[in-house]
Formats: structure tokens, C-alpha cells, sequence
């Protein structure tokens, strides 16, 4: 009898091996086969795309949404979301151009990255003790942090910042711009966490079946809470890369990485229910958006058609997401 | 011999219930102990006292001698109280290993924080491999890809990794096929030669019965008695003591009118799930559909209501060939379906009962398109009274135990007026008071000149209930047979046609665990 | 299965569409002329801006050029006006034509642009950047503007008065330079301040201030307004209010807009500058500098004239305005 049913067993489990690395890999293949169809294309059509200049500039251009992706990832993975991150920007900015101006470029960067922390712990409360959903606890916070950082710069930027600072979004180490090694650094950081780590291991969990993390003894409001707090620290790393871009506290700064970030996320695979997915595929989508970008820019394409093409794209990339989610409860 | 984990005088009560009344109740270390109930009996809530997820509002808690109080899941099983819960508790886009190792990660390096992938799957593998399923089930597999009883395998094997004093089970067998079965009990008995004591809730007497040191038997909240197993003479004891009256008859008697041919299926094939399959269904009668867990049984019926395509063959009703594409073409021609998993497929439990159960027939209760309530009232409350709906039809499906959802389910289609009616596992995870009432209905449906068509890996129950039974097995039917050849070994031989020669020791196994009444 | 030929064919779609695009725009830019200037501004929009690159555009079709414009879109945008400036120096411009949103904010891609040789012009500012030079500039200043706008207040209220101030964009150097000289010349009068505030340049955003501030004070004066958006959204203010003729409206910029609101007798009193004739300048500064010769004045200053509905009919706007219905797109 164990051998009959361990055959059928068998038989089935050397099917669903294939689907298996199909379903796990597909999507993730994907993403990155369209980049490189991308730049092909773009390489094709405009003789500035391939230069060394150009690839830096996208480099560059892209670093501050892709700290704010891999954030918003550990966010999403616990099937939650952060909208206040452009505002976590503008405020980080504010403070850290305030600090830089009175404490010197390392303190100021360290004040301002500290702030950034504090709006994590303020969206994690919110969402566990308050419990407001994600959705509309970051979406107030992101009137009350715009409206904080207007108030402290006083609508107004501000300059007078050292020109190192300014002059690090120049920067290149080993040929690569310092900016592009920034988000190069936090993506490793992330990827350590989220795969290597006990408390990556949680975030997977809650957000995947957070009944079965709660039951299996994982406490999952401090895990959440971890969650957006390196959300909005990974946030504050980005806003400083651009605040060095900028050179000066810009209290209007990233109003567009909120939607920016969360289609790099869902373009990269993971679920917005949470519990699926890894960072390498949002530093795909990272690059799906910024590559899409800059090549329509190239070619002159208008900014406004740039917005259509880039909603369109996030529509179709949500539509895949509930295809592979469908298909999957439907065992 | 000393309580490992005791409850005093537990009460706890939910809005508009009592669930448990005055409860004491003991567990000692190297027992299996069940606990037997109807339907809101007072099992789950224990089960829940017991495992941290809920505080009782009165009585005490000890464990180990001493008084505890927990308030969370990770309090009861800091004290040693591993639970595995009836809902399966797996993350489904984990892998098997990291299910196993969930909540209790091993790790390594600075601060203890950095996962030890390899350390998890050996650790599982191992676990697998003591549960006899090393082969079957690949630690590094994604969750979602098994089976529901696999899937329960690895839940089970998590609680069995934290080596517990104390292991609570509610209902673990439920969603397991026989083989399954028989090795978690194998365990199970192992475990507690080790000197584990052992909390197991089930509706499967027969089970109980081989496998329990003490019975303690539930009803209406309070505790009724705990039996040794020496004292205890048969189901049919623990079933009265359940329900606190002799149950005369589990199975009514099958209908007598058959009509003419409703129903036809004719060379029916899906790639990779069944193959030429043939048979047909008469108004007024129930005909069963017997096998194994994964014979493709679930997969034919799915296909006959449109919820998976078919790649071949006819389906054929009233003289008409069908093209059932969805399951709303299946609806309009009459065919209604009951699913395995009632839960996820069969209610939307955040909805009430009322609005469960007309969900199918609502075309009925809203001309020009608006609902007329009153209609739906009392259209509802006559099936709820038909099937003995012992819930609140008001509230949220969620809050009814499991046999009365089933009932809400039964009663959405019985409503929809459709005469083809297919019931996958109807039974499954119900007491057994509702069980009768189940088979009533089904008898009564058959009464009513629809055809029935029921799904189920009990033979006792497919053998009792049905007029005829087809037997499938790895995707194919093996085997046909009318009421009065019925014979268990017939079916158990034909249920295991697709695989290895079996010798027959085996199946006589199989027949004393499928569980007859005695 | 199916689900992968939807993504399939999503993909493809996406591919499809960015190739149609790419190709379209690519003839629509035929490169037969001496080349392609960039040029980039905050906003494109609007009666300041849209004059400008008219002038921009059409000087540098009569030269033979090619005009790349990029519009970030906002002054809130610096972190895109910065990105779409480093693209175009990619793109190999042979001269750029800009009006920083936030001057401190340029100096790394200024200096990049020097880097690459390309000329870069201030057009309509008279810096690039805060800390490093541009190779010219044609502008008018902002505090001669705010200068004019003093004079303008002193004439329209010789016997002094309260006056509130709609302040312009926040964070625009320009609207607060003019507003810094502004009060440096009325310091002292009896012209006072009753209130000033920011607010979103936005014909809409101005007019709902305008309002808020007639509420307040009742026997206003004069209203200022740091350029015409705001100009117009204090004059439907006032023509609402039916306060035309009583209180003074004052502001910088002539548009068309503005011009109407005047002959309706809404303006009294407009700092003009000539928008057009900076955008042909910068455009003919710019391509001396491509050709290598050393322009005659590196930074440019054109001049203002006040205008009244005394003199409206007189003045000549072709420096002043684009040709009717001309869109930066064209």
C-alpha cells in the first residue's frame, strides 16, 4: 500500500516539479528578457542610448527610486503599503539640509536618515495598535509629512549647503556613479535581510499566511512594524541621494515615487497579498522604469505620453500578478 | 498519575452562545487523548483556550504543576502546547522546509539572526522521512504545490519538530486519505510511548476508538465523561453520549422511484487529470463515485459543472448535448455542485446565511433586478428549517461551526432548483449528528425526483447512501456496480486498479479503518 | 499555459508600442539642419514661458536649428529638470538654452555641460547655477522688475495705502527677488504691507488668494502680483467682486490675458517685459557662441516699460507675446 500511493505521489510530484520552476521562475524571467529587449530597441532607434555617459545618467536618475523601491518591498511583502514615501522624502530632505547646513555634512546626513526612521515607527504604529489599514494610514501621512516639511523649510528650499555634498551625486567610484553604488548597497542589504535573515523569514511568512505566522508563535505587529521602518529608512537613504542631486532641501521632493515605487515593486513580482517575491526582481522593474524613461526621452517623446506608457505598463504588469494568483488558489 | 496540562472550571462565552460551561478536564503525559463532540459541542473552543489563542473568561489554567494564563499563541507554546489547527496553517509560497521550521527558525551568526537554510531542510527532511514521507515530499518544495493532506503532513511535521510535551490536534485526519491516515497514527502512538501527551479531537470514531487511551466526551459546552478505553463498548455508545439520545438510524432508506436517464457523460478526458470516462445518472437516484485521494473523482465533477474545461468527450442532458464552458452554463442547465472545500469555494463567509444561501437562485427573489428581501426571508428560513440550520442566519457564515455551513452550502443549491446535484465530500469534518441529517436530505433530494451524484473516500458511507457506485482510479473507472453487489473489497480492489499489485493483508486493513459502525 | 501567452503578449504589445513611438518621433525630427539647441525650462506653459520659446524657436528656425524643448513639468520638479538637462547634454545639443527652477540645485550639471563644451545660456535668468558660470545670459532683471513694480505702487498710490501681496511660486528666486527690491523702494513710504503670501502659480490658486484677502480687508488699496498668472487671477478676483476701478491691481508680465483684463479696466498698472525679444537674443547668443565667436555682451539685459491703459494702445507687443493659438509643440 505505501508503495502504490508512494508511486502516485510520485508520478505527481515530478509533474508539479516542472510547473514548479515555471511558475517560480516565469515571471521572474520575464522582467528582466523585456529590459534587455528594452535597451536593444532604445540602443536601435537613438545613438545616445548605448553611451557610457547615458547609462551613468540612468544610473544616476535611477538610485533614488530604487532605494524607495526595495523599501516599499518589505512593505508589500507583508501584504501592506507605504504611500507617504514621497513625503518621507521631501521631510528627510528638509532635515537633512538643515542639519547639514548647522552640523556638517555626516551629523546632518545622520539626522536626516533618523527622521526618516521615526516616520517608519509613527506608519508601523499607526497600522498595528491603531489598526487603520496601510492604505489610508500612509495616505494621511503623506498630507501630514508634505505639510511638515513645507512648515519646517518654510515653502521655500533650502541652499546654502556645502558644495561637497552637491558634489557627491558626481562622484564616481571605480568608474560607476556614487549614487548608483548607493542603491547598489542597499539592494544587497535588503536582499540579505529579506532571504538570510530569521526576521526576513517572518516577513515572508506574515504576509504569505499571516494566521500561521501568528499561531506559530511570530509576533507579527513587531514584524510589520520593523517592515515600514525599513521602508521609510531606506526611503530617507534615497531622498538623501537626491537631495545631493538637487543640492538643497527641496520641501516638494519625490512626489511621484509613491506610484513610481510601487509599479517598480509590482513589475518585479512581487504580490501586492503579500508573500511573494524578492528585491532582484523589483531592481528589474527598477530598471524597466527608469530604461523606459530615459529611451523616451531620447527620443523626444513627451513627457505626458512617457506618463501613459509608464500607467499602462503597471496595469498590465497587475493583471499578470492576478492571473499567477488566481491560478494558484484554484488548486 | 500528574496532569501535564489541566483546565478548571473553564467558561467562555461569545456573543449569544455559551461555549464552554464549568470545563475540567486533565491530560496526562504518555496518553492519547481524545475528545469527542457534536457540532458547538465546546471542542474548538477548548482546543483554542488550550493553545493560547483565546482567554477563557473564567477558570484556571495549569501546566506543569503550575497555574499559567496565556495571552498569546507564543505564551502556550513557550509552556510546551504545540497546536495543529483544522484550517490549514501553511504559508503557500514558502517552501516545505521553511513551513516545518516556521516560527522557530534555526539560525546561525552574529546575534542569532542569520537563517540557516541548510540547517531548516535538514532538520525537515529528517522529520519527513520519520513520518514515512521522505520520498514523497521534498523539503524544498513550494507549499502551495501540495496536496491538501500533504500540505497536513507538513503542518503536522512543524508541531512534531518542536519535540512538545504536549501536542493538541483538531481534527488532523479530516483531509487525510486512508494511508495518510494510518501513519500519522502510527506516530501518534509512537510519540506517546515516548511519553508525549496527546490532545485529539475527531469525528472519526472508529479512529478514536483505535488509537485513544481516555475519550472525553463534550456537549452543549460542559464536560459529559471521560472513558477509559476499556470501559468504552462501541461508537454507538459515544455517539448517544454525544448527542444525549439513542441515534435510531444514521441512513434513511434509498428511495424506490428511479426515473429516466438525467444526466450522461460519454468518453469524458482531461489531459493530465482523467481519461474516457463514462457513465450516467437517473432521476431519483444517488450514485456514488468512489476511489482514492487524487483518482480524479474531484476533477470529473469539476468538469461536468464547468469549472475546468474538458478536452473531450459529451456530456449529455435531458437528450441535449451540454457545452459547459463555465460553471453559469452549468447553473442555467440545471447542474449544481457542492465543493471538497466548502470554506474557500462553496460560501463567502463574510456574507450572512441568508445571503449565502440564496446566492444561487437570487434571479428568483429580484425581478427587475432588485432584491425583494422579504422573499429571500422566507425562502431561506423554510430550507434552514428543512436541513435543522442550527446557527444564526443573520450573522456572518463564518461565525456557524462546520457542519452548519455545510448545511448553508447544501441549502444554496437545494434552493437553485437544479436536479443534477453533485456533492463532493459532504460529510467531511462533521459530527455526526449532522451527518444523519445530511443523508436525510440527500434521500429526500433523490425523493424529490433529482439526481445525486456524491463523492466520498468513506465506502461505509457511499455503500449505506447509494444506488449505484462507480469506483475511479487514477483517472480512469475501473469499476460499476449496483446495490446489491456492493462489497468492500470489490471497491478497495477497484480503487487501487491504477496502481502497484496490492496484496490483500492490505486491504483488510483498509476495510477495519474505513470505520463501520458496530 | 495561458497565462504565459497573456504575458507573452503583453510583453510584445509594450514592445510594439515603444518601437511605433520611437519610430514616429524619429521621422517627425528630420536632421538636415545645422544641428539641435536644448532647451530647458521649469514649466512651459503659461504667459511667461510660452512668449519665450516662441522666441526661442522661431529665431532659431531662421538660423537653421533644431529646438529640443524639455518641460519639467513644475518648479517643484528640480530633481527632473536636473535629469532631463544631463539627457540633454547627452544627446549632444550644440547649445542650451535654461532657466533653472532652483539655481543651487545645478551646479554638477552645469558643470557637466561645460565638460562637454556645450554652451549653456541663461534664457529669461541671468544665472545657470549658483556657483558656477554660464557662458551668458539674456534676461530682465528681477529686481529691476521689482523696482518698476515700487515705482508703479508710488504712482498708482501717491497719498500711500495699504496694499497685499500675492508673492508668486514658493521657492522661485524670481518672484522673490522682485518682491526683495520691491520692498526695499517702498521702505519708509506710506505705502505699508497689510499681508503677503505665497501660492501655486495657478491662474485658479491666485484668484481664490485675491478673494481671501478682499474678505479680509475690506478697504484694500492695491493688490500685487508677482507676475501675470497672478495678475489675472486678482483681476476675475476683483471683477467678481465688482471692485475694478476701486482697488489698484499691479503686476509684472503683459499677456494676453493680462492685456484684456486691463481694456476691461481690471489692470492698472504692468511691468512688461519682452519675453519674445529674450527668447530671439538668447537663441542668436547662442548660436554665436556655437560658431565660436565671442558674443558682443555676455549678459544681456533687456529692458522693461511700464504700461497703463493710457498707453495701452500704443505699445508694440510683438516682443511681448507669441502669435495667437502658438504652442511650444508645434
Amino acid at each position: 500500500m505505501h508503495d502504490s500511493s508512494r508511486i502516485e505521489v510520485a508520478r505527481t510530484d515530478r509533474r508539479e516539479r516542472l510547473t514548479d520552476l515555471a511558475r517560480r521562475y516565469g515571471r521572474e524571467i520575464g522582467l528582466p528578457a523585456v529590459v534587455i529587449i528594452l535597451m536593444a530597441i532604445f540602443g536601435f532607434t537613438s545613438d545616445v542610448f548605448l553611451t557610457t555617459q547615458n547609462l551613468r545618467n540612468i544610473g544616476v536618475a535611477a538610485a533614488a527610486l530604487a532605494a524607495v523601491s526595495f523599501g516599499q518591498t518589505f512593505v508589500v511583502l507583508t501584504a501592506g503599503l507605504d504611500l507617504s514615501v514621497g513625503s518621507t522624502v521631501a521631510l528627510v530632505s528638509v532635515v537633512a539640509a538643515y542639519g547639514i547646513r548647522s552640523h556638517g555634512i555626516a551629523l546632518g546626513v545622520a539626522e536626516g536618515i533618523f527622521a526618516g526612521a521615526c516616520v517608519g515607527i509613527v506608519n508601523g504604529l499607526v497600522i498595528t495598535k491603531l489598526n487603520v489599514f496601510p492604505f489610508i494610514a500612509t495616505l494621511a501621512m503623506l498630507s501630514i509629512l508634505s505639510g511638515l516639511a513645507l512648515n519646517l523649510s518654510g515653502g521655500i528650499p533650502i541652499s546654502g549647503l556645502p558644495d561637497r555634498f552637491g558634489d557627491f551625486a558626481y562622484d564616481q567610484v571605480w568608474g560607476l556613479p556614487a549614487p548608483f553604488i548607493v542603491a547598489l548597497v542597499v539592494l544587497c542589504v535588503s536582499h540579505l535581510i529579506l532571504q538570510y535573515t530569521r526576521f526576513g523569514r517572518h516577513i515572508y511568512a506574515v504576509g504569505g499566511n499571516q494566521e500561521a505566522a501568528r499561531l506559530s508563535g511570530i509576533e507579527i505587529n513587531r514584524v510589520k512594524v520593523l517592515a515600514y521602518i525599513f521602508c521609510s529608512f531606506f526611503a530617507a537613504v534615497g531622498s538623501i541621494v537626491l537631495t545631493a542631486r538637487v543640492a538643497s532641501g527641496q520641501p516638494t521632493l519625490g512626489v511621484s515615487l509613491p506610484l513610481e515605487s510601487v509599479a517598480a515593486v509590482v513589475l518585479g513580482g512581487v504580490s501586492l497579498f503579500g508573500g511573494r517575491g524578492s528585491v532582484i526582481g523589483v531592481a528589474f522593474g527598477v530598471a524597466f522604469v527608469s530604461i523606459l524613461s530615459n529611451g523616451l526621452n531620447l527620443l523626444n517623446v513627451s513627457s505626458y505620453t512617457q506618463m501613459m506608457v509608464i500607467g499602462a505598463a503597471l496595469i498590465l504588469a497587475v493583471a499578470m500578478d492576478q492571473i499567477f494568483v488566481r491560478r494558484r488558489s484554484s488548486e | 498519575m500528574e496532569a501535564v496540562v489541566s483546565v478548571e472550571d473553564v467558561s467562555k462565552s461569545y456573543p449569544g452562545v455559551l461555549a464552554l460551561d464549568g470545563v475540567s478536564f486533565d491530560l496526562r503525559p504518555g496518553e492519547v487523548h481524545a475528545l469527542v463532540g457534536e457540532n458547538g459541542a465546546g471542542k474548538s473552543t477548548l482546543i483554542r483556550i488550550l493553545s493560547g489563542d483565546v482567554q477563557p473568561d473564567a477558570g484556571r489554567i495549569c501546566a506543569r504543576g503550575r497555574d499559567v494564563s496565556f495571552n498569546s499563541p507564543g505564551d502556550a507554546r513557550r509552556s510546551g502546547i504545540v497546536t495543529i489547527f483544522q484550517e490549514l496553517m501553511i504559508v503557500p509560497d514558502m517552501t516545505v522546509a521553511e513551513n516545518i521550521v516556521l516560527g522557530d527558525e534555526p539560525c546561525a551568526g552574529p546575534l542569532r539572526q542569520l537563517y540557516s537554510r541548510r540547517r531548516a531542510e535538514l532538520a525537515a527532511s529528517e522529520i519527513l522521512r520519520s513520518l514515512d514521507q521522505g520520498s514523497a515530499i521534498n523539503a524544498r518544495r513550494i507549499a502551495s504545490t501540495l496536496s491538501t493532506g500533504q500540505k497536513q503532513i507538513v503542518e503536522i511535521a512543524r508541531a512534531l519538530i518542536q519535540r512538545a510535551p504536549v501536542i493538541i490536534l483538531d481534527e488532523p485526519t479530516a483531509a487525510l486519505s486512508d494511508s495518510e491516515s494510518e501513519t500519522l497514527l502510527r506516530i501518534l502512538r509512537q510519540m506517546r510511548d515516548e511519553g508525549a501527551a496527546i490532545l485529539f479531537v475527531s469525528h472519526r470514531l472508529e479512529e478514536v476508538r483505535s488509537i485513544a487511551d481516555r475519550v472525553t466526551v463534550l456537549r452543549g459546552g460542559r464536560r459529559i465523561a471521560t472513558l477509559a478505553a476499556s470501559e468504552v463498548t462501541g461508537t454507538g455508545q459515544l455517539i448517544e453520549l454525544m448527542i444525549g439520545r439513542p441515534l435510531s438510524e444514521m441512513f434513511p432508506p434509498r428511495n424506490a422511484k428511479i426515473g429516466e436517464t438525467v444526466l450522461s457523460v460519454r468518453g469524458a478526458s482531461r489531459q493530465g487529470a482523467f481519461e474516457d470516462i463514462t457513465f450516467e445518472v437517473r432521476a431519483g437516484e444517488v450514485l456514488g463515485m468512489a476511489g482514492l485521494v487524487g483518482a480524479g473523482r474531484t476533477e470529473v465533477t469539476r468538469a461536468i459543472f464547468g469549472a475546468d474545461p474538458l478536452d473531450g468527450g459529451t456530456i449529455t442532458k435531458g437528450g441535449r448535448t451540454l457545452d459547459v464552458a463555465t460553471p453559469a452554463d452549468a447553473m442555467k442547465a440545471g447542474i449544481a455542485y457542492l465543493p471538497e472545500d466548502r470554506k474557500t469555494q462553496g460560501l463567502v463567509l463574510s456574507l450572512s446565511g441568508y445571503e449565502n444561501l440564496i446566492m444561487t437562485s437570487l434571479k428568483r427573489h429580484s425581478p427587475f433586478g432588485v432584491v425583494s428581501w422579504r422573499g429571500v426571508t422566507v425562502a431561506a428560513r423554510e430550507v434552514a428549517r428543512r436541513l435543522q440550520f442550527r446557527g444564526n442566519l443573520g450573522a456572518a457564515a463564518s461565525t456557524n461551526s462546520g457542519g452548519n455551513q455545510q448545511k448553508l452550502v447544501i441549502g444554496k443549491w437545494v434552493l437553485s432548483d437544479a436536479d443534477v446535484l453533485i456533492f463532493d465530500e459532504p460529510t467531511r469534518g462533521i459530527d455526526v449528528a449532522a451527518k444523519a441529517e445530511i443523508y436525510r436530505l440527500i434521500h429526500e433530494l433523490a425523493g424529490a425526483g433529482r439526481a445525486v451524484i456524491v463523492v466520498s473516500s468513506e465506502i461505509m458511507e457511499l455503500v449505506n447512501l447509494c444506488h449505484r457506485i462507480v469506483v475511479m482510479s487514477g483517472g480512469r473507472i475501473y469499476d460499476e456496480m449496483n446495490a446489491d453487489e456492493f462489497d468492500d473489497r470489490r471497491i478497495l480492489d477497484a480503487a487501487f486498479a491504477a496502481h502497484v499489485s496490492v496484496p490483500g493483508s492490505l486491504s483488510e486493513r483498509f476495510v477495519r479503518a474505513s470505520g463501520h459502525p458496530t | 499555459m495561458r497565462a504565459r501567452s497573456l504575458v507573452g503578449i503583453g510583453i510584445g504589445v509594450l514592445v510594439a508600442v515603444c518601437t511605433a513611438v520611437a519610430v514616429v518621433d524619429k521621422t517627425a525630427l528630420a536632421d538636415t539642419k545645422s544641428g539641435t539647441i536644448g532647451v530647458s525650462m521649469p514649466n512651459i506653459k503659461g504667459p511667461w514661458f510660452t512668449p519665450v520659446l516662441f522666441g526661442i524657436s522661431d529665431e532659431a528656425k531662421k538660423l537653421g536649428y533644431d529646438v529640443n524643448i524639455q518641460d519639467a513639468g513644475g518648479y517643484a520638479n528640480v530633481d527632473k529638470q536636473v535629469t532631463q538637462l544631463s539627457n540633454l547634454i547627452v544627446q549632444k545639443v550644440k547649445a542650451i538654452l535654461m532657466d533653472p527652477a532652483d539655481p543651487s540645485a545645478f551646479n554638477g550639471a552645469v558643470r557637466q555641460a561645460k565638460e562637454a563644451h556645450i554652451p549653456i545660456l541663461g534664457a529669461g535668468s541671468p544665472i545657470v547655477a549658483s556657483s558656477v558660470q554660464g557662458d551668458g545670459a539674456v534676461s530682465s532683471s528681477h529686481c529691476n522688475i521689482g523696482h518698476e513694480l515700487a515705482k508703479g505702487a508710488k504712482a498708482l498710490l501717491p497719498n500711500g495705502g495699504s496694499i497685499a501681496i500675492l508673492a508668486g511660486p514658493p521657492g522661485a528666486f524670481w518672484a522673490s527677488d522682485r518682491l526683495r527690491c520691491f520692498k526695499e523702494d517702498i521702505a519708509g513710504s506710506t505705502i505699508k504691507i497689510v499681508a503677503e503670501q505665497t501660492s501655486e502659480q495657478d491662474v485658479a490658486a491666485a484668484l481664490s488668494l485675491a478673494n481671501d484677502y478682499l474678505q479680509r480687508f475690506p478697504n484694500l488699496d492695491l493688490l500685487y502680483g508677482a507676475d501675470d498668472t497672478y495678475g489675472i487671477g486678482i483681476a476675475r478676483a476683483a471683477q467678481g467682486a465688482g471692485k475694478c476701478g476701486k482697488i489698484k491691481i499691479l503686476f509684472a508680465v503683459l499677456g494676453e490675458q493680462a492685456e484684456e483684463m486691463m481694456k476691461a479696466g481690471c489692470a492698472d498698472y504692468v511691468v512688461a517685459q519682452q519675453p519674445v525679444l529674450i527668447g530671439r537674443l538668447a537663441a542668436q547668443m547662442a548660436d554665436e557662441l556655437i560658431k565660436g565667436k565671442q558674443p558682443s555682451q555676455k549678459s544681456i539685459e533687456v529692458p522693461l516699460f511700464a504700461v497703463t491703459p493710457a498707453n495701452l494702445g500704443s505699445v508694440n507687443k510683438t516682443n511681448m507675446q507669441a502669435p495667437k493659438g502658438w504652442t511650444p509643440g508645434t
